[in-house]
């Protein structure tokens, strides 16, 4: 079990490197000579906050976009390696720590679904 | 300052925070915030939203290679991230009430803390302690890798350990920071888990305690790209040197050093939190 996750957590890792990596080169290259405006907090727009802006967005080739999706992807790792962690758990019949992986990942999606 | 010139600077400065962290076992939020607020001038909810994506990044990598080295308990490691992920959604939706200010002065005050309980000396081998009935029910007892065996070991203490979990998880959820130290204390110290484990099994909770607060962030906007990927392409490899060079240098001498460079940025944040109203 703990062979399969570490496998898995490697590889989800590595992607949301290089798409984070493919999106930090592309935002430089349209933004890099701007100034930097990180002094006043202003709240990002509706498309860099909600999976769904984040997708499409990425999807048509936003740089900022395709950044928040890297990020999105590490943000879905611990839920989706703690669902890998429940499947191993119930086919052992471990039903008491299937139960608590399962509240563990609906309190990591409340955060992202009802989070604003 | 152009955004190529931040992004470098902030790429290097995530570098020697992921350095430091991982061969302090202090963890990069530490460094990375007070870099990014007293260093570069950002705000501190974006600071606290990029230091949560690196503490994912650098949790999910280093918990990979403890799986496979056997240290992590997986039982006491899933049962507690659940309480320290319900304190992590109620710090950050804390963190919406606090002013800038107040964020940093609360920052700092956990800053000194954190270090006061990293160099306090490690609990030693008392008599035995009672069995708890809760961990003898959850199967939580395990064993550890220890010179080419494994030696078993019994947890106790589970549920005073899940209410300090609430506590971390709130801690780490209005701040942006791991808040190992607090773990690997309530392991350590009330659970009487072997040290190693301790840590290891802190770094696995880490991921899902961050995960959740950082959906809140994401959502509210406070996770900007143009700060998260240098932070994230700069925590990591920092954080895997750290680790490869760890068991090769003394870090005594390190942790001193660290140990007061931090005290002086936490009373920095205090001090600057303090002026803005905090």
């Amino acid at each position: 079990m703990e062979h399969v996750l570490s496998t898995f957590l490697r590889a989800v890792l590595a992607t949301a490197v290089c798409l984070g990596l493919a999106g930090g080169i592309y935002y430089l290259v349209q933004h890099g000579s701007q100034p930097v405006p990180f002094d006043v907090f202003q709240p990002l727009p509706e498309d860099l906050c909600s999976p769904a802006g984040i997708v499409s967005g990425a999807l048509a080739g936003h740089a900022s976009e395709l950044i928040q999706l890297a990020v999105l992807l590490l943000l879905l790792t611990p839920p989706a390696r703690e669902l890998l962690a429940v499947g191993l758990l119930a086919q052992r019949q471990e039903w008491g720590f299937v139960a608590v992986g399962l509240a563990s990942v609906l309190v990591m999606s409340y955060g992202l679904l009802f989070g604003s | 300052m152009s955004t190529l010139t931040f992004s470098v600077l902030l790429w290097l400065g995530s570098i020697v925070a992921g350095l430091l962290g991982a061969m302090t076992g202090l963890g990069g939020g530490i460094v990375l915030i007070p870099f990014l607020t007293l260093a570069l001038g950002v705000d501190i909810r974006y600071a606290i939203g990029a230091s949560l994506v690196s503490i994912i990044a650098v949790s999910s990598g280093s918990t990979a290679a403890y799986l496979r080295q056997g240290f992590t308990n997986l039982r006491v490691g899933m049962l507690l991230e659940l309480a320290t992920a319900v304190g992590a959604i109620g710090g950050a939706y804390l963190a919406g009430l606090f002013s800038p200010g107040r964020l940093q002065v609360v920052f700092g005050i956990v800053l000194l803390v954190t270090i006061a309980l990293t160099n306090r000396t490690r609990r030693k081998n008392g008599g035995e302690p009672k069995v708890d009935p809760l961990a003898q029910r959850l199967s939580l007892a395990s064993s550890y890798p220890r010179d080419g065996v494994r030696v078993a070991y019994d947890v106790h203490g589970v549920g005073l350990a899940g209410s300090v979990m609430l506590g971390a998880g709130a801690l780490s959820g209005l701040l942006g920071i791991g808040a190992g130290a607090f773990k690997v204390l309530a392991m350590d110290q009330i659970m009487k888990l072997p040290f190693k484990v301790s840590t290891t099994t802190s770094n696995f909770m880490m991921g899902v305690t961050a995960a959740a607060s950082a959906g809140v962030y994401l959502s509210r906007g406070y996770i900007h790209p143009a700060i998260a990927v240098p932070v994230l392409l700069g925590t990591l490899p920092g954080a895997v040197m750290g680790s490869a060079v760890l068991g090769k240098v003394r870090t005594g001498g390190l942790r001193l050093v660290f140990s007061i460079v931090v005290t002086i940025m936490a009373v920095r944040m205090i001090y600057q939190g303090v002026g803005a109203g905090g």
